[in-house]
Formats: structure tokens, sequence, C-alpha cells
């Protein structure tokens, strides 16, 4: 999977979560903020989308990472900060996997 | 709601965990179990795992697996469980990791993998973890088996908040001894003396653990969570 495909997946994603949670967002690109006191996510929708991304992409895609290891809770920069960062943290994990 | 239609039981191989997974098989569930070894079981609702619970990745990959092939993870009862009766003075520290690596570090990964799929289903679900009345006993030669059910019970207490807004209940059974291969090292002196202890003077029997287990899964008990139940009046 590209690093494009992987960000159309998780924007798509983003979506469908804020629509049935009644999340009000204007619109979701690489860079929308999606914690922190301005992000789309509280921290309970955080957890509840990084749950449900993990399971989609394992169910939908047959990749399996775990976006809540030591690794991704370590990290000097969060990888949850944007679509871009989740992206590219996830594309790292599957690179080191194959 | 979609009625709950898959339990998995640990420890179905034996004991308190065979006897669950026959009665719920009988009552029409799907039944995922593990055990280390493999099972006698044969039932067209059954599935089994050779699975240690205390390998995380062995738990993922039978998780998947039950989701796979039953189409959803609704009931998780966590009933896997080693103890070993000594001194504390002469209790080995490996005896002490593996005892946790089953009891707590099993259940939590079990606990976790589950509640993932079953937040996923939007479902709601029921998760049930397995203790014993060694932790309110205080029990002497017990240290390690009741300190690690005693976290078992932290983590149900614990859970059961971060889980509440998904429709999904933890609780806690402590049974107090039970006829089977846990107890049978145990001297007919040494349970006498255990059940001296309880208000109500008898072994559990499997009809107990039954009536509380189902009270925990019933759908009907989705304002019941963070609880330990214990038998015999404790």
């Amino acid at each position: 999977m590209t690093n494009t495909e992987l960000l159309t997946v998780i924007k798509q994603e983003i979506l469908r979560f804020t629509e049935e949670n009644d999340i009000q967002v204007s619109e979701i690109d690489d860079k929308t903020r999606l914690m922190g006191s301005k992000g789309v996510f509280d921290s309970l929708d955080l957890v509840t989308f990084i749950v449900e991304l993990e399971e989609n992409l394992m169910e939908n895609f047959s990749i399996e990472v775990e976006l809540t290891s030591d690794r991704a809770l370590s990290r000097r920069t969060s990888p949850f900060i944007n679509p871009e960062t989740l992206a590219s943290f996830i594309l790292d994990q599957i690179h080191e996997t194959v | 709601m979609r009625r709950f239609e898959t339990i998995i039981i640990t420890g179905s191989r034996k004991g308190i965990g065979r006897h669950l997974t026959e009665n719920y098989l009988s009552k029409g569930y799907n039944v995922a179990g593990c055990s280390r070894g493999p099972s006698e079981l044969e039932h067209s609702n059954y599935l089994h795992f050779e699975c240690d619970v205390a390998d995380e990745k062995a738990v993922k990959q039978m998780i998947t697996q039950v989701k796979k092939t039953f189409g959803s993870i609704d009931i998780l009862i966590n009933n896997a469980g080693i103890a070993s009766m000594n001194s504390a003075l002469l209790t080995p520290g490996e005896t002490v990791t593996k005892i946790f690596a089953t009891n707590f570090n099993g259940s939590f990964f079990f606990a976790r993998e589950c509640a993932k799929k079953m937040i996923r289903q939007k479902n709601g679900g029921r998760i049930v973890n397995l203790s014993t009345i060694a932790v309110p006993l205080d029990l002497e030669g017990e240290l390690i088996y009741a300190s690690s059910k005693a976290a078992v019970e932290k983590m149900t207490r614990i859970l059961s908040k971060e889980l509440a807004n998904y429709g999904i209940t933890v609780n806690t059974l402590g049974p107090t001894p039970v006829e089977t291969d846990l107890i049978k090292t145990l001297s007919k002196d040494k349970i006498d003396a255990l059940i001296e202890k309880q208000p109500i003077k008898r072994l559990g029997e499997f009809r107990d653990i039954e009536n509380v287990v189902d009270f925990f899964i019933n759908q009907s008990s989705d304002f019941i969570t963070g609880q330990t139940l214990y038998l015999g009046g404790l």
C-alpha cells in the first residue's frame, strides 16, 4: 500500500467515524489536527478511532499494525497528530514487518 | 441490539472452563476455547485453539481467527489460571513470573483484544474474569496466586470504567474451591480448614459458577459492571 492510498483510507475512516459519532468537522486534509485542544477527537474518541482504524486495516486490507505499541507511545512526536503522521507511522510498521 | 452469540472461554480443556464450554454449547452459543494442549471436545459450534494465554501474539491470532470464523465476539470468560501453593519464603522468582504471566497478563491480553472487536461491532459485550476467595481471605501459602488474582480484580474495576461507554461490562467471579485439578494437590485437612472460613460451609459446585456467569453475561445485566462477586458468603 502506498502512502497516498493509506492517507485516503485514514481520511475516509476519520470521516466515517466523525459522521457516526456526530463530531463536527469542516474538512479533513493531510494536516488536520486529530488530537489536542484544537483536534478533531477528544481523548476517548481518539482511543476508539485508533482501535477502529487498527481493526479496519486488519479486516479489509490484512494489514496488522499495533497503533498502541510502546513504540507509538514513546515517540518524540506522537503519530496521532494528523493523518500524515499517522500514515507515516503505519507505513514504518508495515515495512518493519515485511 | 443483536443477541449475543459467540463466547470465548480460556482454559476450556478441563475443570470449570470445560464445564462452562459444554453448558454454553448446549444453550446454542458458538464457543471458542483454548488451552495449552489439545481438547477432546468435539462439537459443530466449538473451536479449539492450542494457545498459551501468556503469549500475546498467539492471543491476537486466536481472536482474529475466532472473529473470522464466527463473525462476532460477544462474551469473554477469562477462566485460564494456574496456582502454586507454597510459603512465600520458598517461592522462586520463576514461579512468580509464570503465575502472573498466565493469570494476569493472559487475562489482560484477552480482555484487550476482545474489547477491540466488541467496540468495532458496536453491540456491547461482556467480560467475566475469574478470581478466587483466596483474595479476601488473605490465605497463607497463596501469596503469589492470590496477588495475581487481586490484580485481576483491580483490572476488572478499571477496565469496567474504560469500557463503560461502549456497553461492555467487566465483572469478576471469585469461586470457593471447586473439585478441579487446581485444588487436587491440596490435602483434605487444608480444604476443610478453608471451607471452615466460609459462612456457607461446602465446596463450590459447577452450578454455582454457572449461575453467576449466566447472570453477568445476560444482556439484561447491562447496568452491572466493575463488580467482584465471591461465592460461599465471603
